[in-house]
């Protein structure tokens, strides 16, 4: 593992600029955090605290399995978002959600699709084929789908690509 | 170490064992190093309670609880903080929302007590040996502000791949954890601050959870003690000079506790310390924890040993647990 380039972390801060101006940077600073990566084909992407940062720059001899909160991977010029990844930018941007009643909420996280009955809000930039964030509450982002028909609609208009029920199915 | 100590049971003990599904030398045992077995043994076939830690690095305590009331869970807050009694669920507390979120996560009360006993602080470098569900790991970055560096060993990959999940579930940026036994910590060339070690062990304080370790059978309690020996070698290892170690077990067997802390003061100079004020006037159920054994049969420890503790079912009304505190010697 190993801190992201510069090179890198552009393209990473091009990807999360979507979510909000310099959100990355805020990030960063909030969470007295930085970001890790390893070299491989999409590369991981982690979020370190600064005092295990610097315990694993010192111990360059035993690779962990894994280091700080996996924030999702960046593939060329796109960063594909986890689940944690998309809750900590959630928790900071109002861009890319889409609002859901109890029971969308309920079916999303048992991975069924979201019926447009069950949409209270959605961002105006979400089309059909785009990833938005599901949530419930504003600031708890539940997972991520992709769009299936211009929202809210009716019927299945979003189709889980991943949800928190997952720590459940197969988490452990 | 010495050979695993045999009390050999009565006659009514050894029919009431066979009534109840318990190795009758596992029973003596108790009998003669524990106080109440009446008491003991009533609680061991007791369902086991169940406990969930409150989550400060996801989300404001109260409104998860606040939340999860609403649900209809009946909590009772527990006298340590953040910790909580589910007295009663509508569905499975491991199922709602809020454990998916990372709000909280499952974890007995007796097993909170190992972080709290480390008193772990930010800026610090502190190894987790054997770490996997993840629990300790997690509420060790919960009281360092997520602000420490926490190392997490565990060589099981499926335990490790848990242990991960788990983390990334609860929103930590502190922890590394590697799929491999502690003992290649050292590969890291690294002086921890501390370390806590909740040891591999036969699991005796366990029974309500898991009722096969009624039938333990004493013969395999020396390879648990083989290995813990090792593990606490390896700690002394690992820390700087005054470096503390926060050795743990879910066993009654005095072995696998004092019998390690004592060899391991033996060994390597460990000074047994006192546990932290909030431990020593903790109440559960309306108890101190036990004191650590200071003798056994014709066995005599450390004076010391009294300021390790036992947290036992019929006592405390949780499931068993041993704690003590040790600190490397400074040169």
């Amino acid at each position: 593992m190993r801190p992201v380039t510069p090179a890198e972390r552009a393209v990473i801060a091009a990807n999360l600029d979507a979510f909000g101006a310099d959100l990355l940077s805020r990030w960063e600073r909030e969470r007295e955090a930085e970001l890790w990566t390893r070299d491989a084909r999409p590369q991981p992407l982690y979020l370190v605290a600064a005092r295990l940062g610097a315990a694993l720059r010192a111990s360059a001899s035993l690779a962990p399995t894994a280091a700080g909160l996996f924030l999702g991977e960046l593939d060329g010029d796109t960063v594909h978002y986890s689940l944690e990844g998309a809750f900590e930018i959630g928790r900071r941007s109002r861009a890319g959600k889409v609002l859901v009643n109890d029971k969308g909420a309920s079916l999303f996280l048992y991975g069924r699709d979201i019926l447009g009955e069950s949409i209270r809000s959605s961002d105006p930039r979400a089309r059909v084929g785009t990833i938005v964030f599901v949530a419930r509450r504003p600031d708890e982002v539940l997972g991520l789908a992709e769009v299936l028909q211009p929202l809210p609609g009716r019927g299945p208009s979003l189709k889980p690509l991943a949800d928190r029920g997952w720590y459940l199915r197969e988490g452990g | 170490m010495t050979d695993v100590i045999r009390i050999p049971p009565s006659p009514a003990l050894r029919q009431w064992s066979s009534k109840h599904g318990f190795s009758p030398e596992l029973v003596a045992r108790w009998g003669a190093f524990y106080p109440d077995l009446p008491g003991l043994l009533h609680a061991m076939q007791q369902p086991p309670t169940t406990y969930l830690r409150l989550n400060p690095l996801r989300g404001d305590s109260q409104e998860t609880i606040r939340r999860l009331t609403e649900k209809g869970f009946e909590l009772e807050a527990s006298p340590v903080p953040l910790t909580h009694l589910v007295r009663s669920q509508p569905f499975s507390i491991g199922a709602t929302e809020e454990y998916l979120l990372g709000r909280y996560f499952l974890q007995d009360l007796s097993s909170s007590l190992a972080p709290l006993a480390l008193e772990p602080q930010q800026g610090e470098l502190i190894g987790d040996l054997c770490a996997a569900p993840g629990g300790k790991t997690i509420e060790l970055a919960g009281l360092t502000q997520d602000r420490a560096a926490l190392l997490a060993f565990d060589n099981d990959p499926e335990r490790a791949r848990a242990l991960t999940s788990n983390l990334d579930r609860c929103g930590v940026t502190s922890a590394g954890v590697y799929a491999t036994s502690a003992l290649e910590a050292e590969r890291l060339g690294m002086a921890f601050d501390r370390i806590l070690l909740d040891a591999p062990c036969s699991g005796e304080g366990v029974v309500q959870r898991d009722p096969n370790r009624r039938k333990g059978q004493l013969g395999e309690y020396a390879a648990c003690a083989a290995q813990q020996a090792e593990l606490l070698a390896l700690a002394h290892r690992l820390l700087r000079p005054g470096g503390l170690l926060v050795y743990a077990t879910c066993t009654l067997a005095p072995e696998e506790n004092e019998f390690q802390i004592h060899a391991a003061m033996e060994q390597h100079g460990f000074q047994l310390e006192r546990l932290p004020a909030f431990l020593r006037d903790l109440r559960l159920a309306g108890r101190p924890l036990h004191p650590g054994l200071t003798r056994v049969e014709d066995h005599e420890f450390h004076a010391s040993l009294k300021e390790a503790a036992h947290v036992l079912p019929h006592l405390h009304g949780c499931l068993g647990f041993f704690l003590a505190r040790l600190r490397k010697e400074v040169t």
